[in-house]
């Protein structure tokens, strides 16, 4: 599965990135980045996608941004994760551990 | 708070887009510098490296899009923008617009102006209490005749059927056809008796009709005895007209047919039926002469009733021709072949005034007048297309899609459908004017309230937007069909691609032709009809002769012989 995440996993996509938002404040690929770090390579984020995500969590209040200076003194839009974002990422990761549950259920069965 | 922040977005969005392109582009051109940077750092050339991180990116302006898709209020904003671009569109062609909405106006101002009618007739209320629950019963001729079914009752069959039927709750009856001479009271105003048209009706016609006095009260039953029915009612246009609106009036008398009457109501404005034109309203009175077998003969009452609860028209118009035929049985040599209808108010008062056959073939002719306009302006719309080719096949290249590109252009038709309804719906409202003023053969006629109503405004809306859909269906398919390598390589317009195009606008020029002709052909007989019964031969001189009616009141001509 090294393909990017489709819009069915759109919850994914959202929970990958408030994740990997905890650890520090990042630019769009920094964050693009870090998912393919932490996934172990799995899931590569095009900026088609990244993009859309980002700003649909900014205008729901998950993360918010400023312009800032990255690692080469380049200009780049940095994200942070705002207190109603930690709050969903407990809610995502509650439910990706029910539906994983779920689906190893289902699977073990008959 | 989520929904603070959304509907700031939201907002920001709709009203300041322009902030927000210029953060977007910022961030994608910053994203791109960052991958070259990666790429650079990772061993490539430059040149290499910057064609790697566009190759990654997917695109700049395709990216953006999708950011722009994401965001709230995209839809609103996408669509304030197509009627933006289509609104400059129509201003940069003056010519085009100006024809395509004049031709639209003409087609919705006829369409308005008829309709204006359809709303006077056929959407119009009658005045009371739940009028659809109010049946009319009248007599069928067996002679033919002008309408045969809506012939009246006689007296003794209206005394007898009430008592009969188990349909109605109550049973009223009318005579609308009366007329009475009023002599004004005082001596100092202009003392000639009017004719005036009034209608002798039972006491519970009013409470039938479900209407109320706006002033005093209506007829009692003890009214309709000889010696008290000389009580009258009067319309509310006579109490203005005559009696300047003074309340001080009802109480008073008045002289009709040379006898004083006691004015003890008025009633509303509102208070008309389509077709009836009773200036005033006396008790029917019934005495044993109307009684006879003989009296019979006379048919000049329509039964106004209300249906019980439950009972449906069906079931009243069963039990009425059973009645009918046992008047039949018992008085075979006036009642022969003479049959009952009933009809709800609504139906009957449509079909009295003889009007839905003459609407009907208006509405189809002006209906076939806007087909035309629709027609001469999707061809306008195909040969533009034609001309914008080029533009379509840019903006599919950029990735627009076929749908998005059929709402801008629908956008553009509807632009011009509703100028072409506004301007369309200021010729109707002269045209309405014009019509009033011409339709006052009669009084009948000059009753109805013929306006620019909101029926007609809902009904020219309805128009345009059908307009806009017709007209711009055809050109909008074949633009989103729009072969995008062919049309970026010709230079110009060349006709290649019009071929198909030609044919479809020969179609509709020929179709346009046929209708308009075969409107002109129906016009030209029906002219050719009036011509021909207003110079008929009538056997004798008709120049300078006045017809007149003379009302004979009852008090001085008691009876046949004088």
């Amino acid at each position: 599965m090294g393909s990017e995440p489709t819009t069915l996993l759109q919850g994914t996509l959202d929970l990958l990135i408030l994740k990997s938002l905890v650890a520090a404040e990042m630019h769009g690929l920094g964050i693009s980045r870090r998912i393919q770090l932490i996934t172990g390579g799995t899931f590569v984020v095009k900026p088609g996608s990244l993009f859309p995500a980002l700003h649909r969590m900014e205008e729901e209040g998950w993360i918010s941004s400023y312009w800032g200076d990255s690692e080469n003194n380049r200009r780049a839009k940095f994200y942070r994760l705002t207190k109603p974002g930690r709050k969903q990422l407990e809610v995502e990761t509650e439910r990706w551990g029910r539906i994983s549950l779920a689906i190893a259920q289902a699977l073990q069965a008959s | 708070m989520p929904l603070v922040t959304k509907a700031r977005s939201f907002l920001r969005n709709i009203f300041f887009p322009n902030h927000g392109e210029a953060d977007l582009d910022h961030e994608v051109q910053c994203h791109l510098q960052l991958l070259t940077d990666e790429n650079i750092r990772a061993g490539m050339p430059s040149t290499e490296a910057h064609r790697a991180a566009c190759i990654e990116l997917g695109g700049a302006e395709q990216v953006k899009e999708q950011v722009r898709e994401i965001q709230i209020g995209n839809w609103l904003r996408s669509v304030l923008s197509d009627f933006r671009y289509g609104f400059r569109q129509l201003r940069k062609n003056p010519g085009f617009t100006a024809v395509a909405v004049l031709t639209l106006s003409l087609g919705i101002a006829v369409n308005a102006t008829m309709f204006s009618f359809v709303s006077a007739f056929m959407l119009r209320h009658p005045p009371g209490r739940d009028p659809k629950r109010v049946a009319v019963v009248t007599s069928i001729n067996p002679g033919n005749g002008f309408l045969p079914d809506a012939n009246p009752v006689s007296i003794p069959n209206f005394l007898a059927w009430r008592e009969a039927n188990q349909v109605f709750a109550d049973t009223a009856a009318a005579d609308q056809y009366r007329s009475v001479n009023l002599t004004p009271v005082s001596q100092s105003t202009a003392g000639q008796p009017q004719a005036i048209r009034s209608a002798a009706v039972s006491p519970n016609y009013f409470s039938v009709l479900g209407v109320s006095p706006e002033f005093g009260r209506t007829f009692n039953d003890q009214e309709i005895r000889p010696g008290r029915n000389r009580v009258v009612i009067l319309s509310h246009e006579l109490w203005e007209r005559q009696f300047a609106s003074e309340a001080s009036q009802i109480g008073r008398a008045i002289r009709l047919n040379r006898e004083n009457y006691t004015v003890i109501g008025v009633m509303p404005s509102s208070f008309h039926l389509t077709g009836f034109i009773p200036q005033l309203w006396t008790p029917l009175e019934v005495t044993a002469a109307n009684q006879t077998a003989n009296a019979r003969k006379d048919r000049s009452l329509l039964l106004f009733a209300r249906l019980k609860p439950g009972v449906t028209i069906e079931q009243a118009r069963a039990e009425f021709s059973a009645l009918a035929r046992r008047a039949e049985q018992d008085f075979p040599e006036i009642e022969k072949g003479w049959g009952a209808a009933v009809r709800t108010l609504p139906d009957f008062l449509l079909y009295k005034f003889g009007i839905r056959n003459g609407l009907a073939v208006v509405m189809t002719t002006v209906g076939f007048v806007l087909l035309i306009a629709c027609a001469n302006v999707a061809g306008l719309l195909l040969a533009r297309a034609a001309g914008r080719r080029k533009e379509l096949a840019i903006r599919l290249a950029l990735g627009a899609g076929g749908l998005r590109i059929i709402r801008q252009l629908l956008t553009e038709n509807l632009l011009i459908a509703f100028f072409g309804g506004a301007l369309g719906l200021l010729l109707a409202y002269w045209g309405i004017a014009f019509v009033r003023g011409n339709m006052n053969f009669n009084e009948a006629m000059s009753e109805v309230p013929l306006s620019l109503d909101s029926n007609v405004l809902l009904f020219a809306l309805a128009a345009s937007t059908l307009c806009a859909l017709l007209c711009g269906l055809a050109p909008a398919l074949n633009a989103s069909r729009t072969d995008v390598n062919n049309n970026l390589k010709e230079e110009g317009r060349s006709s290649s691609s019009s071929h198909c195009h030609s044919g479809l606008r020969t179609t509709m020029v020929t179709c346009q032709i046929a209708v308009a002709l075969f409107l002109l052909v129906g016009t030209g007989l029906l002219f050719r009809g009036i011509f021909m019964i207003e110079h008929q031969n009538l056997g004798f001189r008709a120049d300078h002769l006045l017809t007149a009616n003379v009302v004979l009141d009852d008090a001085r001509y008691k009876d046949a012989r004088q």
